[in-house]
């Protein structure tokens, strides 16, 4: 892992309503350009922890923060959200109230210039992300009348305007159908892939976390119980389980004939179950 | 589902009045609102603002049929605003009407109609200008105007909450009446009560897309600085003139609706 983009030490966190932590001493260190996929059941602590990684916690959200969380050198506890402008973008779960304008260009520019960037740098950017994403063929649609997929890549369009270093997606996909989806996660994995972006993500899509992901944490109670890559954190399906989350079809498969006495490796993604497997 | 949109009263079209400067169309309907306080004892005399406003409908191709969809739906009020009037001006001027306690005369029906149309005018007016305004021009315009950026956004975001709130009543509702919640069972007194399991999660709705709102207009750091607008309106020679146009209008209309000889 190269050097750490993001740096959570021993973090407590929790919300104004809250009567106990929400997040419960976690430590993490992801390194720049990696990609994390943080899993775990509902309610475990996932969105809250990228909510204090984007500062929103307790700046915007009211609540309190204890330890130390450092974004791409800057302390969060000191600079809040502000901080991280051009640092940190985060998409939410729910496209519908994240595009928020009455057309396209809008919606892509509405960041920068909010940040007051000159006129010409603001076109230049959008511009950019036009092309980078191949948007070209929505930009004169109304955002209302896209589809929950075409809005979740506005979205996240809309945030990598602002050209941050460390991109958030909260669930990004749990309110899409199957299409919408795959178009969500094809271009998380263009992103990965062709900018360098050091991403954090919260899915529940296992299949496509071990396929995509260089480091796995699993939550559960506010804390991470499990990290490791992908294989290291798998092919231990009965821990995965019991932490609430589903392993990957083939570890699962490879797991019950482990049970039922063959000796087979535990293989995470789809290619090294048709090896492991003889197919 | 539907989205809190920031596009709420606005209709894409392309008509004279969209293509006006944004600062223009606010000072207009300002006008608008002048005149008709100036106007309120007299129905008469606000007759032209009204008639103005009817035709900023029609230039912003939203047709009159739509202010007469607003009047229909206000006959109510303007009841209930010639019987108020009409009881308060009943000893003077001409009487019309006498319908057991009451007198409606021309005074009191001319009170009445300006009482109607101060409210009505300015609805109108504004109706045709967030109609035929882009909230992002808008937003430009209130800015431009003085308003800090935060609060030219806020009552952007606080207008187009109306549709928004419109659409989660209807959405409720149809939500409670499939469950079997019947509106119009009973006494006054149990109907109104009916209305309980709509306003608690109508409100539970509004509440919780408001939130998710200001996360996402957070995280995309609206208020951060002086806002940069890639689309300027520009001022023209048109603008000048529907102003101008405007100000002779309405300052004459105010001008006759304050002045106690006429």
């Amino acid at each position: 892992m190269g050097p750490s983009s993001v740096v959570v030490k021993d973090l407590y966190a929790r919300y104004a309503v809250s009567e106990s932590w929400v997040l419960k001493g976690v430590n993490l260190a992801v390194g720049r350009g990696s990609m994390l996929v943080l899993m775990g059941p509902s309610g475990c602590g996932k969105s809250t922890l990228l909510y204090a990684i984007a500062g929103l916690l307790p700046w915007v959200v009211p609540g309190e923060v204890k330890g130390e969380i450092v974004v791409e050198g800057v302390d969060v506890a000191r600079s809040g959200y502000r901080g991280l402008a051009g640092v940190v973008g985060i998409v939410y779960q729910n496209p519908e109230m994240q595009v928020v304008t009455r057309s396209v260009y809008e919606e892509l520019a509405m960041a920068p210039e909010n940040l007051g960037l000159p006129k010409e740098e603001v076109m230049r950017r959008v511009e950019w992300v036009v092309e980078a994403l191949d948007l070209e063929r929505y930009l004169n649609r109304d955002p209302q009348s896209l589809s929950g997929g075409e809005k979740q890549l506005i979205a996240i369009a809309s945030v990598l305007t602002m050209r941050p270093r460390v991109l958030l997606l909260d669930e990004p996909t749990s309110m899409l159908d199957h299409k919408g989806a795959r178009l969500v996660l094809e271009t998380v994995e263009q992103l990965k892939r062709e900018h360098g972006l050091t991403i954090i993500a919260a899915e529940h899509r296992v299949e496509w976390a071990v396929e995509v992901a260089d480091r796995v944490a699993v939550m559960s109670d506010g804390a991470i119980v499990m990290e490791g890559s992908p294989e290291e954190v798998f092919s231990r399906v009965e821990d995965v389980e019991r932490y609430g989350v589903r392993p990957p079809g083939a570890a699962e498969v490879a797991y019950e004939l482990r049970r039922r006495g063959f000796e087979v490796r535990v293989p995470v993604r789809l290619r090294e179950a048709f090896e492991v497997f003889g197919l | 589902m539907e989205a809190l949109s920031l596009g709420g009263l606005y209709v894409e079209r392309k008509t004279p009045f969209h293509e006006l400067d944004p600062r223009a169309k606010i000072a207009w309907a300002l006008l608008v609102l002048a005149a008709s306080v100036a106007t309120q004892f007299d129905g008469l005399k606000a007759l032209p603002v009204f008639a103005s406003t009817l035709a900023a409908l029609s230039l912003s191709g939203l047709g009159a049929g739509l202010a007469l969809l607003l009047i229909v739906n206000a006959s109510a009020f303007l009841a209930a605003v010639t019987l108020v009037w009409a009881g308060a001006y009943s000893s003077q001027g001409v009487l019309l009407l006498a319908l057991g306690p009451l007198r409606l005369t021309d005074v009191g029906l001319k009170v009445a109609f300006g009482k109607f149309f101060l409210i009505m005018n300015p609805v109108l007016a504004f109706a045709a200008l967030f109609a035929s305004t882009r909230p992002y021009h808008l937003m430009w315009a209130l800015e431009k105007l003085g308003a800090p950026p935060k609060v030219a956004l806020t009552f952007t975001l606080a207008l187009n909450l109306l549709p928004s709130t419109v659409k989660a009543v209807r959405e409720v509702t149809e939500a409670q009446v499939a469950r079997g919640l019947a509106l119009d069972r009973g006494s006054v007194v149990q109907r109104l009560r009916n209305y309980v399991p709509i306003i608690v999660p109508m409100i539970a709705k509004l509440l919780s897309d408001v939130w998710d709102l200001s996360m996402v207009l957070a995280s995309r750091y609206a208020g951060y600085a002086r806002r940069t607008y890639v689309f300027e309106p520009r001022w023209s020679a048109r603008d000048t003139v529907f102003t101008v146009l405007s100000l002779l209008l309405y300052g004459g209309v105010a001008a006759w609706g304050l002045a106690p000889w006429w």
